[in-house]
């Protein structure tokens, strides 16, 4: 029985759970399987999926990064900060200011947590703690403990409410980046080398690969985009917020993992970390709609890392 | 000698991966005695320690312990047995102090808490008692310690316990003449209390000195047994090791090459950050050179350095022609033309990844990518045809390394050298645990290369091949070359003479 049970999540995945998921919430919740409601969830899925997508890449690498919430939160703050600070009149300008300046800075904590890790030879644990802590102060003192107000027209309905055709820009705009990072994964050598770090450090530095440069980059583009969802989320809640993407963390290595991606590295894919992505929000989804409190909310998900890192190492050993 | 052995094992059997590594080996120590164990690398001596220590299961043979049936089953039913052994790698924890490694595991308590007091007095009396030329602080770390200290260090933890049979592994690999003598006077007093000492060694002199009895062992098989002390020299010894001859039609014929032909490495005094001191040879197209050695002799050494892999000091390194010796490392020598193959093969792979990633890791941003992105039908293509040239199982592309055997996986790794159409194949102990038939596929593999204009490094252990499929043998002893035999001159008790480090005095042939 024993057996049975481990070639059918082995081959198979969670699929079955996930399948499982959703034909409970659609008997449970009216309307489940409409379009209207089937963009709500893809909209909510995206923040999720993207940032789980950047904390993937670091898993591949055999690290992870733990400061990915702090970093939602300071980009947050200096987007919203740049967009009000009226250092343009134009309000488009003002606006691709904002951006930039979030993802700048999101990118710059992704590179120092990739050199301290891959040069220095620090533990990603106590490197992304450490940054973690510097992000989510720096956010707080930047913003003086409250949310930034003011952010500019074009931000919030581009980026927040705006959709085409029905569709949320938020979910083209994630299904844009998953085809690119599918691309660059699969089709170019820089999957390869990401794979085989993590997958063996020491096969790759035979083969004559850079593993510092890699680890460096895996780590920088988690954190942009760390940046890229704190840019996104802001647009929908329509202000900085010095305390955004607080469960984000935990909730990204759940989906990671759920999806596929080992801890250790080496094996993990960008279909897996969406679906991981799907299936943490609808299950939050579901929580959210049995009323189910938002401290018992974090205590599932804790539950789901730990069940599935668990079964992770249980089935592939 | 009428009494009760101590330990006597019989008909010692171990195989890993259907490969026979000790075959019916029969050994026993009697109280009082010294009984030397004495191989080449590889001739299973160690594994054979491992079983006695409960490291390792026999797959076939008895143990008895003063003459009672016992079945070995881990580590600490052998220390309470009374065997008590000091590896090779010495077996110390580096962050701790001496005396935490002296007592790890058996520390003394005085009311449930640490008794550091009575740790410290035991160890310094024993100290004492070795009469030693310095001072081992007990509370200093180890890491601090120097080699010769650290080695002092597990004997003493080993002479703290209570034991009936003493088993030692190269123990004075660091010593100097001074700390031997001590061991020596130390073993003698033990042999008076009646307990029985097994001493691995590959030095004839110390053997001469000390043993009672020597056992050879090779290919792990018992060759030969030397029962008076007045018997054990060098010229005994070394006729035990040479009774098994290995069948030199297992290798393809080594024909003579151009010795006109291009130079491809040219290593001139070359020294290195890990000790290899004032190298020099050279290489030249189409040969195989090998290079032999005990195992601390740095073998290994000359093979990472030639890609990259060593801190070089100073010395010259040349492969075609241009000086390489500034900021080597495996990516330039791959340019260079220079693929590596290290000794532990796991080393190399990506176990979880596939075979193809495995085959192309090297050359797939260079060979197989067109502005990054990778040509993915003409990697499958190059990769079929190695499976299918090399014949690989299972042959299916995307299959998990994890999923071969260790022929088959080495069989992969040689794949990633043809298809970087390496010119210069550094080889070290690559048919070390690879059943018979591969380890022919590969002897022709490799003439294969030499012959199409490629040249080869093959750092082996094993005589037979250095003696059979090379055309020029390197001797490493101490991390310095101390001979290089052609073919046409070398053979088997030569090879072993200068492996061993024997003078040149006394060369038999």
């Amino acid at each position: 029985m024993q057996k049975v049970g481990e070639k059918l999540i082995r081959r198979s995945g969670f699929l079955p759970l996930l399948v499982l998921l959703l034909l409970i919430s659609g008997s449970f919740i009216p309307n489940f399987f409409t379009f209207q409601n089937g963009m709500n969830v893809l909209r909510q899925t995206t923040y999720l999926a993207i940032i789980t997508i950047g904390e993937m890449l670091v898993f591949l690498v055999g690290g992870f990064d733990l400061a990915i919430g702090a970093v939602v939160a300071l980009t947050s703050i200096v987007a919203a900060l740049v967009m009000t600070s009226g250092i343009s009149e134009s309000s488009l300008v003002l606006t691709v200011l904002g951006i930039l300046g979030g993802l700048a800075v999101a990118t710059l904590v992704g590179l120092v947590n990739g050199l301290t890790v891959a040069v220095i030879r620090v533990a990603p644990f106590i490197v992304t703690v450490a940054t973690m802590g510097i992000s989510s102060g720096l956010a707080l003192h930047l913003a003086g403990g409250t949310p930034v107000w003011g952010l500019t027209k074009p931000f919030i309905a581009i980026f927040g409410t705006g959709s085409f055709y029905g569709v949320p820009n938020v979910v083209l705009i994630a299904v844009i980046v998953s085809i690119i990072m599918y691309l660059l994964l699969n089709m170019t050598y820089l999957g390869r080398y990401l794979w085989a770090i993590g997958g063996n450090e020491n096969s790759a530095l035979l083969s004559g690969i850079n593993t510092r440069k890699y680890t460096v980059l895996a780590y920088t583009l988690c954190g942009f985009f760390s940046g890229f969802t704190g840019v996104l989320l802001t647009a929908r809640v329509g202000a900085g917020e010095p305390v955004l993407g607080g469960g984000l963390m935990l909730q990204a290595m759940a989906a990671a993992v759920i999806g596929g991606t080992k801890v250790g590295g080496g094996e993990g894919n960008i279909p897996g970390a969406l679906l991981g992505a799907l299936f943490i929000t609808l299950v939050g989804n579901a929580m959210n709609l049995a009323n189910i409190g938002s401290y018992i909310q974090l205590i599932v998900m804790g539950c789901l890392l730990m069940f599935a890192i668990i079964s992770d190492r249980y089935v592939r050993r | 000698m009428h009494t009760t052995p101590l330990l006597s094992a019989r008909s010692i059997t171990k195989k890993f991966y259907g490969i026979t590594v000790l075959d019916n080996v029969d050994f026993d120590i009697y109280p009082g005695e010294v009984h030397a164990l004495f191989g080449e690398n590889g001739a299973g001596k160690s594994t054979f320690i491992k079983i006695l220590c409960g490291g390792y299961l026999p797959n076939g043979g008895e143990i008895h312990i003063e003459g009672t049936g016992v079945e070995i089953k881990n580590p600490s039913q052998t220390r309470s047995l009374g065997i008590i052994a000091v590896q090779q790698d010495f077996g110390l924890v580096p962050q701790l102090s001496v005396v935490d490694n002296l007592y790890l595991g058996r520390e003394l308590k005085r009311h449930h808490l640490l008794d550091r007091k009575s740790m410290i007095r035991q160890a310094e009396d024993l100290f004492e008692s070795l009469n030693l030329s310095f001072k081992i602080g007990a509370d200093e770390k180890v890491n601090n310690l120097t080699m010769a200290e650290q080695q002092i260090v597990a004997i003493a933890k080993a002479l703290l316990q209570p034991m009936k049979v003493l088993i030692l592994d190269e123990p004075t690999s660091s010593f100097t003449h001074r700390e031997t003598e001590m061991l020596f006077s130390r073993i003698t007093d033990l042999k008076k209390r009646g307990i029985g000492i097994i001493y691995i060694s590959h030095v004839v002199d110390e053997l001469k000195a000390i043993a009672d009895r020597v056992t050879v062992l090779v290919d792990g098989k018992v060759m030969g047994a030397i029962d008076k002390s007045t018997d054990i020299t060098k010229d005994n010894l070394l006729k035990a090791m040479l009774k098994s001859k290995k069948s030199s039609e297992d290798f393809p014929e080594v024909t003579d090459i151009d010795s006109s032909g291009p130079t491809l490495v040219d290593v001139n005094h070359l020294w290195t950050k890990s000790g290899l001191q004032d190298i020099s040879f050279h290489l030249k197209k189409g040969e195989i050179l090998g290079i032999a050695g005990l195992p601390d002799s740095g073998k290994s050494l000359v093979g990472r350095a030639l890609y990259g892999l060593e801190e070089i000091e100073k010395g010259d390194l040349r492969v075609k022609g241009k000086n390489t010796v500034n900021k080597f490392n495996p990516s330039k020598a791959l340019r260079h033309g220079i693929v590596y193959f290290p000794p532990e093969k796991l080393d190399a792979i990506a176990l979880c990844r596939s075979i193809k990633e495995n085959q192309t890791l090297p050359v797939i941003k260079d060979k197989f990518s067109r502005m990054g992105f990778i040509k993915k039908g003409e990697e499958v293509n190059n990769c079929l045809e190695q499976i299918e040239r090399l014949s690989i199982k299972p042959n299916d592309l995307e299959r998990s390394m994890r999923f071969l055997s260790g022929g088959n996986q080495q069989k992969v790794l040689f794949s990633r050298g043809l298809l970087k159409e390496a010119e210069i194949f550094v080889f070290d102990d690559i048919t070390r645990g690879i059943d018979i038939a591969s380890k022919i596929e590969f002897y022709k593999l490799v003439e294969q290369l030499a012959n199409k204009g490629g040249a080869v490094i093959y750092i082996s252990s094993e005589a037979s091949e250095l003696l059979n499929l090379c055309h020029r043998v390197v001797i490493l002893y101490d991390k310095k070359i101390i001979n290089v035999i052609d073919h046409k001159h070398i053979s088997r008790g030569k090879l072993l003479h200068y492996i061993l480090g024997l003078k040149e005095d006394e060369e038999k042939n």
